[in-house]
């Protein structure tokens, strides 16, 4: 209760611009700031889980947390129409520096909890590769800054991309 | 039956002696008997190295990593080594001469610390990132640098490891 007061008062007097911070991840009651609100009681998990059946699904569903529920749902499930294609070019915030990072997304590696995506770009003439895990709380947003060359690649995964540099600017040059 | 059962207890007391990390079937070495895997990093002796500072040293071969109790031998990002200068930029006798930067000839022994990798690198949040090339920069033996300028990448994670003169550097930061 007191600790719910105290967070109430910050947030009044929050002058910060930053939204996603300040934000209760689930936003309870759209219609007041003010108003007090209790966290969700712990439910247990359910008998079956506790007997091992159906292990892996709870967890797919309630170790990320909802935003990453949905970008998971959106960006990263095998046949949502917005899912992000390999060969399009992305761009990766994170919340620590560097914050951002462009590049061709080369790889999806789907592993529910686990996952993750590789991006390539060329800097100063040094390749560079990231990989970022979806699930990370520092990885703030994935924009598309372009889609795939004719729509899409004709490999899920364009490591062939790491051995010509010519295939890269032809995609970066944005042929379509 | 019993035969069968007996086998099958076999197998099972077999592969759970043997199991070890770093499975023994291919490597000399003696199997560690500890769950996490000691070699990180992958700049070891005789491993090239592009140097990029302008201390007119082009390409270094690594002889040996220092400070190394961990990572038998291996080095990464933000690791010093000592290495031999292999290919080196030709001195004209005017900048010889002169004592603004210190110069590096073919063969010399000089201390130095990794910037990039190939070999991917983990920072703490998880996320990989992994450079397309391997490349050093050369330090004297107070880890001051021995160039004054840097011309090119260098990872981020090097200012963890308390490199953050060459970090400030550094024209780009990844």
């Amino acid at each position: 209760m007191l600790s719910n007061l105290c967070r109430g008062a910050t947030r009044l007097m929050s002058t910060a611009t930053k939204t996603t911070q300040t934000k209760v991840a689930s936003a309870p009651y759209p219609f007041s700031k003010t108003a007090l609100i209790k966290p969700a009681p712990y439910t247990p998990p359910p008998q079956a889980v506790r007997e091992g059946r159906g292990l892996m699904e709870y967890l797919h569903k309630s170790l990320p947390t909802p935003e990453k529920q949905t970008l998971l749902r959106t960006m990263f499930s095998r046949h949502s129409p917005t899912r992000l294609l390999p060969g399009s070019i992305i761009t990766v915030t994170c919340e620590h520096a560097p914050t951002s990072f462009t590049g061709v997304l080369l790889a999806i590696r789907r592993r529910g909890t686990d996952t993750s995506f590789t991006v390539r770009n060329i800097i100063n003439r040094t390749g560079v590769e990231m990989q970022y895990f979806v699930n990370s709380p520092h990885l703030k947003d994935i924009k598309v800054v372009q889609k795939p060359p004719k729509g899409r690649m004709r490999r899920a995964k364009l490591f062939y991309l790491r051995d010509s540099p010519e295939k890269m600017s032809m995609i970066a040059g944005g042929r379509r | 039956m019993r035969t069968l059962v007996g086998t099958n207890m076999n197998l099972q007391g077999a592969s759970l002696s043997s199991v070890s990390v770093g499975s023994t079937h291919k490597s000399t070495r003696p199997t560690r008997h500890y769950s996490r895997r000691v070699r990180i990093g992958m700049i070891g002796l005789k491993s090239t190295l592009n140097c990029i500072d302008n201390s007119g040293a082009l390409v270094v071969e690594c002889v040996n990593i220092l400070k190394n109790k961990v990572t038998n031998g291996w080095g990464s990002v933000g690791d010093e080594i000592v290495c031999v200068v292999k290919r080196a930029r030709p001195v004209s006798a005017a900048t010889q001469a002169s004592v603004n930067a210190v110069k590096v000839r073919r063969g010399d022994v000089r201390r130095a610390v990794i910037v990039r990798t190939r070999k991917n690198v983990r920072r703490p949040d998880g996320s990989v990132i992994r450079f397309d090339d391997n490349a050093a920069v050369l330090l004297n033996n107070k880890r001051e640098m021995l160039g004054t300028r840097i011309g090119g990448l260098v990872s981020a994670d090097l200012r963890m490891k308390g490199w953050g003169k060459i970090v400030s550097l550094a024209p780009k930061v990844v």
